[in-house]
């Protein structure tokens, strides 16, 4: 099995079971994949023994985190995150009483928080703690309402943790904000994306291929096309790919024209007062916005009012690993997909 | 295999076609609740208290419900439909619960938690889309049971209570709640059909579902299937602590008789109800009502409910739960890990078999596709598990008993070879505080005394009930069904994998069909069912 890494960059915080529960579910989406037929995605460890300088650079597939699909204000797509919020990017706006904005943006996939969750309650609320400071959940939060998460099994604790993502507090917003919810925005629909659109289909052209492969990829999306046109060009190109490791997508940058009292600034490096607008944590899966009431900060000459605003300008990516078929063994190579699990 | 699924069907048929009501319950109209009728009723639930005590009876939704609990905050609207996804103009189920209390006219304070509901129909900003033909119940805690009332015309009409002869008849409300307690068929996650933390339906708070000018929910009012969940929950073990109350008489000396001992521990052997249960993965545009285009993205797992017994055999799983009241066999709750569907596979059943939604008079034309929620199947009712647990916890059963139970037809969750073996079973037996005292001793005896005649299914339960130790004998049984699935599964796209899928998939559809036969308890639903069936 290969050795997934954490995608938050917090290698687990040490906890070795929440980590094998984690690799083994990442296993199962790629062994899955890498069986479909002549599919160029595979296994990451078909290019464990790629000597580097041969390796292909990864492709970067970039796109604008705003959900084209809602045909919604900002404030609706803002106030109703688990029905538009479907570029593989989710966010919370709140603004308190003394008028300071905050948006949080996540791509983080809830299987790395089911991985704490199937070890026990007190890991999984560690796991929060990681990303919400001094966060205290209840177990009702998190599971619902009368449920002792420890009498479960492992299954059913995650189980339960994913299907209460929407109304758990830390996650809804209430409280905090955790992962990915909204329910197009899952690890098996990016995989799934992968592993169809690597399929070549040299009678049609590559642009194409987001409308052949039935209800894997959305048409409408941001996301969806273009990480279909990357890898069916790479499966073209006789590569094989996979999701790079750590599996996830990234939140890239912030772009637009930033100002600060009508002066040009670079908002990843800007802070007032101390506060730095943007940052950036958990290996790229989390950004935080912050906004002094007042603050003349404006995003192309508008005040930003919204997380959809600034959703527009968000840059988030798919990294995929890509090496010519001829360096991978047999059974990484589209036609051979392996008939027993690999590894 | 093909004996297999005829037993199955035999099985589901013979447990879900209930005598549906030979002749019509008498309701009894409510409108003098001083006379001599209605006091022979003997009626003291919260809805009876705060409603048919009232003067005058309110007839009107909002008149009910300030009536039953003035605060509006307190009130919770949940809503069904098996075409919820769909926005389309047309009726939806609500299910109102209150929670707090409320003080009646008499000065006693009355508790609403899970103690009454009402049901109506709703239309686009129509809440409800008419009075007549709301329906209610109640819970009378000093007689220890329910009472159903419904609204005919501007009349108010009691409609049987569980300890009545409805239950016995299934007539009446109790044509769908089976054994006289609450009901909601599609518990526990992810709620198919809901509105629900797994499935939030948007328009039901949007125009013109809920109109600005108007709204029919009132903020915070509309909540999801989750919360219902855990009050039917509630409600159901408060009616098997009573159930189980009624059928005790102390003896003296620590040891205690347990009276009419077939009817208390009937759901250890027969599936007295279903519910509706899948995995949590939504099938996108292959649901007839999404109008998504994309389609199923994630792996199916299929639940532990569709290979056995599970919610008894294996962890507590649901609200509430804890392991003293199950068997506690941690491989029961592992079949999901190892039965696992790629995606596009499921996609391919889907499609292969031209799954179309049908309802209790066939297949509904332009509605091909699977329910919303993948590997949607019947699984044994939450009734029946609770009296399990309840039995187990309180010691009135023990986990060797019910072990020797499960082991027979242990394949089938539903089974009516298990219900054959409550025959054997006495009709009072001793108990005392450590559990049963005499119930495995009389039991044998009735099984021994039926010397050769004993079907192969009663033999079993016999040698396990003898043997002393069949929880743990259960424990290798389920262990080697499950090393069997696992290899069955372990490899997609081998033609083993190929075969199991069919075979389960075929399973899946032919209790589906079981499900909507004519005469089934479902077609007697007020909604109706409808399920995704095999097309032509």
């Amino acid at each position: 099995m290969f050795d997934y890494n954490d995608p938050s960059g917090r290698d687990f915080l040490g906890n070795t079971a929440a980590r094998d529960f984690y690799r083994a579910e990442l296993e199962r989406v790629h062994q899955q994949g890498a069986r479909v037929p002549n599919s160029a995605f595979t296994l990451p460890e078909a290019f464990s023994g790629i000597d580097p300088a041969q390796q292909e650079p990864p492709v970067v597939v970039e796109w604008p985190g705003f959900p084209v699909t809602a045909g919604q204000s900002d404030a609706t797509i803002d106030a109703n995150r688990f029905l538009h919020q479907d570029e593989y990017v989710e966010w919370e706006t709140a603004r308190d009483a003394a008028g300071n904005l905050t948006v949080t943006f996540t791509t983080e996939f809830p299987e790395y928080f089911e991985a704490f969750a199937k070890v026990g309650f007190e890991p999984l609320r560690e796991a929060i703690r990681d990303v919400v400071p001094d966060a205290d959940p209840t177990p009702d939060e998190l599971f619902g309402p009368g449920i002792a998460p420890d009498a479960l099994s492992p299954e059913d604790r995650a189980d339960r943790f994913r299907a209460f993502r929407q109304s758990n507090p830390w996650n809804n917003g209430e409280k905090g904000v955790l992962c990915l919810t909204q329910q197009f925005n899952t690890l098996g629909a990016l995989i799934n994306l992968l592993v169809h659109c690597s399929i070549a289909r040299t009678d049609v052209d590559a642009s194409q291929i987001c409308t052949l492969v039935g209800g894997f990829c959305g048409q409408r999306r941001n996301s969806d096309p273009r990480i279909s046109v990357n890898v069916q060009n790479a499966a073209r190109a006789n590569l094989v790919i996979s999701a790079a490791d750590p599996v996830g997508i990234s939140i890239e940058r912030l772009g637009g024209r930033w100002t600060l009292d009508g002066a040009e600034v670079d908002i990843a490096t800007t802070s007032t007062n101390g506060l730095q607008h943007w940052t950036l944590s958990r290996n790229g899966r989390r950004a935080e916005f912050r906004l002094p009431a007042g603050l003349d900060l404006r995003l192309d000459n508008a005040p930003v009012v919204s997380g959809a605003q600034l959703s527009r300008v968000l840059i988030v990516a798919s990294r995929v690993t890509a090496a010519s078929s001829a360096l991978v063994p047999i059974w990484a190579r589209a036609g051979n997909e392996p008939q027993v699990p690999v590894g | 295999m093909r004996q297999t699924t005829f037993f199955f069907l035999a099985a589901i048929t013979a447990t879900l076609i209930i005598g549906r009501p030979t002749q019509a319950q008498t309701p009894v109209p409510l409108s003098t609740p001083g006379s001599a009728a209605v006091q022979a009723l003997e009626l003291g639930d919260p809805f009876f208290e705060l409603v048919i005590l009232a003067n005058p009876q309110p007839t009107r939704l909002s008149d009910i419900e300030a009536a039953l609990q003035p605060v509006p905050d307190r009130r919770r609207k949940f809503v069904v439909d098996e075409g919820i996804k769909s926005s389309a103009p047309g009726q939806r189920r609500s299910v109102i619960s209150f929670v707090g209390q409320t003080i009646a006219p008499s000065g006693e304070v009355i508790d609403l938690d899970a103690t009454v509901m009402l049901s109506i129909f709703f239309a686009p900003g129509q809440f409800p889309s008419s009075e007549n033909g709301t329906e209610a119940w109640g819970w009378d805690d000093a007689r220890g049971r329910y009472n159903y009332y419904k609204l005919n015309g501007n009349t108010w009409m009691f409609r049987g209570t569980s300890s009545g002869p409805e239950v016995r008849n299934r007539t009446g409300c109790m044509s769908c709640h089976l054994n006289g307690s609450p009901i909601m068929k599609e518990l526990l996650v992810p709620w198919a059909n809901w509105h629900s933390v797994s499935d939030g339906i948007a328009y039901l708070s949007q125009p013109p579902w809920n109109p600005v000018a108007q709204p029919i929910f009132a903020p915070g009012q509309l909540q999801g299937a989750e919360r219902l969940e855990v009050q039917i929950i509630s409600a159901l073990r408060r009616f098997h602590r009573h159930e189980a109350a009624r059928a005790q008489t102390p003896l003296g000396g620590g040891i205690t008789r347990i009276d009419n001992a077939r009817a208390l521990l009937r759901p250890v052997f027969e599936t007295t109800e279903i519910n509706i249960a899948s995995s949590s993965v939504p099938t996108g545009n292959l649901h007839p009502f999404t109008s998504s285009n994309l389609g199923i993205l994630d792996p199916v797992q299929i639940p532990n409910t569709h290979f056995l017994n599970a919610r008894v055999l294996a962890q507590s799983n649901f609200p509430g739960s804890s392991a003293d009241g199950t068997l506690n066999i941690a491989a029961a709750g592992q079949f999901r890990n190892a039965a696992r569907v790629p995606a596009t596979v499921y996609q391919d059943l889907v499609t292969s078999n031209a799954l179309v939604l049908a309802s209790c008079r066939g297949p509904v034309p332009g509605l091909q596709g699977d329910a919303h929620f993948a590997w949607l199947h019947p699984e044994p009712g939450l009734f029946d598990v609770t009296r399990v647990e309840h039995l187990l916890t309180e010691k009135i059963v023990d986990r060797n008993f019910v072990a020797a139970v499960m082991a027979v037809d242990l394949r089938n969750p539903i089974s009516d070879v298990r219900a054959e073996l409550l025959q054997f079973v006495p009709e009072d037996y001793q108990i005392d505080a450590s559990g049963p005292l005499d119930l495995h001793e009389q039991t044998l005896a009735a099984l021994d005394a039926a010397g050769t005649a004993l079907p192969p299914s009663a033999q079993l339960f016999r040698d396990r009930l003898r043997s002393g130790n069949a929880t743990a004998l259960l424990e290798q049984d389920v262990e080697a069904y499950l090393a069997e699935v696992t290899s069955a599964f372990s490899v997609p796209t081998s033609a083993e994998f190929d075969d199991e899928v069919q075979k389960q998939f075929a399973n899946l559809l032919d209790r589906r069909a079981a499900m909507i036969a004519a005469d089934s308890v479902f077609c007697g639903l007020v909604e109706g069912p409808l399920l995704p069936v095999k097309g032509n």
